[in-house]
């Protein structure tokens, strides 16, 4: 047997170690996952893979079990009224709801029976996010004072529902949230980036949508002003040094949303992530390879006295 | 008087000869079929106000995750035209559909045929990959599998849910006008161009309100209403193909 046939051979129990591994591994990684899928009748989740997993990821899924609201909701003393929002199918006379966060029916419903032959109705409107996103928590007032909103745009053009994110456009990405601005705003974009501000690393929505907060942190039930108009204020919470120096009105947009963002995240990312299936796959591959090299030989001789014996035969 | 008439009719036979000769025998089998014209009882057209199109993409990207479409092909362009006084102008090109369509005319296998509606419908059965139609088309609207599409669809589920199956490597491929959208609508009542689930998923998805859709058979319908309404136009109308896709210029200018 030469050297290239010993390496073959051993290639070959590495694959199968590798295999048997990944394929065991596997099975017991999937077993936990279905912690979130408690469900409804129709379950949404079979053939809407795809959307679950993107609404998993986001804050809609985590609305009720999200730890910042855990804390303020017991803070207060659980007042039901948090639920109208927090949670899905909130029933006020029992204090009881269908199901944790704001799910797919919060959003679809009613839901019919006979779907997908029927088609789950989709309410493609500002009213929608407006049940939950509205007045104080949202700042309704400037959102309806927009170009965007008057020219009969929704919250979904720029939001994706499921994952509660920006949408991002292909080959956008880089820009980070401006580059939902940039793509229908060709124009505006044009000298943008040879201006001292963009080589600062400002960005459309750095000027275009400021933050309400005030002072110490974003506040909970803030946002950004859906007005999109950039004004003095704007201006200020960067400037105000430049100008007359410095005033109370002026807060830093960012350190104040960095004080919310790590927190959250960190909440997302509370359970540390088992060793990767593919981990397991490769040493044990190892493994094999390294069994295999050493097994050859033996191999070998029984093939040949077992291919005898044959012959013999 | 009857000298010239005669003139003119055989100049037309010599006309008729040579299309003839340039586009095969196929057309002489088709010629009923792509003079049929109008005939069910929608005809359905869409409109793209070019004066509203911001070039966002968002149909071209609706379109791929509702027809779940390999992101190398596009169903639907939008092209950037250039500039009237200092504004981009784009074209959004979907299908023209039309109404005598030269990827009919040259399909050997009847792959590519007229509905009753007018919509210029793809066989993915029948379609045997000779790519004749796209050649044909003077629009590129049409756009050859070379490899079957498997994995994941990157628009999906940003950008809708896939209603159709994905073609299979060989065939050519185009937009469809939504046809899944329009007959299950109709199924259940619904009227394609009002309301959403059966209306064209460009037009859903279109943030500025660009894209119109509706039944040219309807007076009443909002494409009827904006044509009588509006200046518009057809791309390359010389052709004689009468597409059902129809353009309101930016700012009532010219053709762009
Ligand atoms: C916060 C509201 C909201 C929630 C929660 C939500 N959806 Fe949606 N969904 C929408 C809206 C709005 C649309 C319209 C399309 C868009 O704008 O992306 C939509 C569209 C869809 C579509 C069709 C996309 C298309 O255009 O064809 C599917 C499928 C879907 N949702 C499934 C789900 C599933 C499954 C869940 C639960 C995991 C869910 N949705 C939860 C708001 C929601
Ligand atoms: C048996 C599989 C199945 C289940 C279960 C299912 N869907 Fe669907 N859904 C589909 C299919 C297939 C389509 C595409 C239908 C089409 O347009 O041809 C669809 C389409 C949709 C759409 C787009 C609008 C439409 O109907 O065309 C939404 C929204 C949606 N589903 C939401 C949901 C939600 C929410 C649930 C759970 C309550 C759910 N679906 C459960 C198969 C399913
Ligand atoms: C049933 C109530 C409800 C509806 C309807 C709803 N939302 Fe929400 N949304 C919430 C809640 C509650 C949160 C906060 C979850 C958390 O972080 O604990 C949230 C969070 C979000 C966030 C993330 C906010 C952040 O601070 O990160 C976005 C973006 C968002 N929603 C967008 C939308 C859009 C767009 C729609 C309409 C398609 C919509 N929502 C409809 C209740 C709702
Ligand atoms: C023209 C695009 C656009 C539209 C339309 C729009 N938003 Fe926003 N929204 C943004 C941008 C940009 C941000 C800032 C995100 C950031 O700074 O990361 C934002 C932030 C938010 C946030 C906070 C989430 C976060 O990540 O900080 C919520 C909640 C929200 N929007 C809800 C809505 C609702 C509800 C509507 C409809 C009434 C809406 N938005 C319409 C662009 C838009
Ligand atoms: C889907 C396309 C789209 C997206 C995304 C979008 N816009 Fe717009 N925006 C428009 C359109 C269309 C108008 C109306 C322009 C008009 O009427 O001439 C508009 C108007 C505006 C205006 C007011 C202009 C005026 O004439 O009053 C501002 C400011 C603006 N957008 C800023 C933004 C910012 C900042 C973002 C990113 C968060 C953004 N837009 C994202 C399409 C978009
Ligand atoms: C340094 C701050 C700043 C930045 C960064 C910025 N803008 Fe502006 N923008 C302004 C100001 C100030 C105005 C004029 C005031 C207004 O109308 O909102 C304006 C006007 C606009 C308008 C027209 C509004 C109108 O009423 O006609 C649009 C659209 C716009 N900006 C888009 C963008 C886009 C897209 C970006 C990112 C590429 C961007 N802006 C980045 C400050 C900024
Ligand atoms: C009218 C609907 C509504 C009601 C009622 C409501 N919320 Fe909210 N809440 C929201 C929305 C929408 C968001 C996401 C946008 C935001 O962060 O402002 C949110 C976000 C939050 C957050 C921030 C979560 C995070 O991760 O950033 C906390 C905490 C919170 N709510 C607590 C409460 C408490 C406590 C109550 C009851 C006193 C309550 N909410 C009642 C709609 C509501
Ligand atoms: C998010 C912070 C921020 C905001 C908001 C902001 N700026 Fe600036 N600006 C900067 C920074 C950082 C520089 C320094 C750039 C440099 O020196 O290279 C700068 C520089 C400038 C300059 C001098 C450099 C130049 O571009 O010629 C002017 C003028 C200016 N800003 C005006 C404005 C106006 C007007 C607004 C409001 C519409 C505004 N800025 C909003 C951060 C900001």
């Amino acid at each position: 047997m030469n050297k290239r046939e010993r390496f073959a051979l051993a290639a070959v129990f590495a694959l199968l170690a590798a295999g048997v591994t990944l394929v065991m591994v596997q099975a017991k990684a999937e077993a936990p996952a279905p912690a979130v899928q408690e469900q409804e009748p129709l379950n949404c989740s079979e053939c809407h893979q795809d959307f679950q997993m993107e609404w998993a990821s986001g804050a809609h899924s985590s609305a009720t079990n999200d730890p910042i609201f855990a804390q303020a909701w017991a803070d207060q003393g659980q007042p039901g009224a948090c639920m109208v929002c927090h949670v899905t199918g909130y029933d006020p006379g029992t204090g009881t709801w269908e199901q944790d966060g704001v799910a797919c029916t919060a959003c679809h419903n009613p839901v019919p029976t006979n779907h997908p032959e029927e088609p789950m109705p989709v309410q493609d409107t500002t009213e929608l996010c407006g049940q939950c996103h509205s007045d104080a928590r949202f700042g309704w007032q400037e959102w309806q004072t927009s170009t965007h909103y008057q020219r009969g745009m929704d919250c979904t053009v720029c939001h994706d529902p499921h994952s509660a994110s920006l949408k991002n456009v292909e080959g956008l990405e880089a820009q980070g949230p401006s580059g939902l601005c940039v793509n229908c705003h060709r124009d505006y974009n044009m000298d943008f980036p040879y201006s001292n501000h963009a080589m600062a690393g400002l960005n459309c929505v750095d000027c275009h949508l400021r933050h309400f907060g005030s002072s110490g942190g974003r506040t909970i039930h803030t946002m950004p002003d859906h007005s999109f108009t950039a004004s003095l204020t704007s201006c200020t919470s960067c400037h105000d040094r430049e100008m007359h120096g410095p005033t109370d009105a002026a807060t830093g947009a960012e350190i104040t949303t960095q004080a919310v963002v790590p927190a959250t995240n960190g909440a997302l990312a509370e359970e540390p992530a088992p060793v990767s299936p593919y981990g397991f796959a490769g040493l044990a591959g190892l493994l094999g390879l390294a069994g295999g090299m050493v097994l050859a030989p033996w191999l070998e001789r029984a093939y040949r006295k077992l291919s005898q014996k044959e012959k013999s035969s | 008087m009857s000298e010239t008439n005669l003139n003119r009719r055989d100049f037309l036979k010599l006309a008729g000869v040579s299309v003839a000769a340039i586009g095969g025998l196929q057309i002489y089998r088709r010629a009923e079929a792509s003079s049929g014209g109008p005939e069910g009882e929608h005809q359905w057209a869409m409109v793209v106000d070019q004066s509203r199109c911001t070039g966002c993409d968002y149909c071209t990207l609706a379109c791929r995750a509702h027809n779940d479409i390999n992101p190398e092909i596009s169903w639907n362009q939008v092209i950037e035209t250039g500039a009237i006084s200092g504004k981009q102008v784009y074209l959004a090109r979907p299908c023209m559909h039309c109404e005598h369509a030269p990827c009919v005319d040259v399909c050997p296998v009847q792959a590519s045929t007229y509905r009753p509606d007018g919509i210029v419908q793809m066989d993915y059965d029948r379609c045997i990959g000779c790519r004749y139609c796209e050649v044909a088309c003077p629009y590129g609207a049409r756009s050859f599998n070379w490899e079957a599409f498997t994995g994941r669809n990157p628009a999906v589920p940003q950008w809708g849910q896939p209603e159709v199956a994905r073609r299979p490597r060989g065939v050519v491929e185009k937009c469809s006008f939504c046809s899944q959208r329009i007959d299950r609508g109709l199924a259940l009542g619904l009227t394609p161009g009002i309301d959403p689930d059966a209306t064209p998923a460009c037009v859903v998805r279109c943030p500025t309100g660009a894209r119109i859709f509706g039944d040219l058979k309807d007076p009443e319908s909002n494409v009827s209403q904006l044509l009588r309404g509006h200046a518009s136009f057809r791309l390359r109308e010389d052709l004689g193909t009468r597409p059902r896709v129809y353009y309101l210029p930016p700012n009532g200018s010219p053709e762009a």
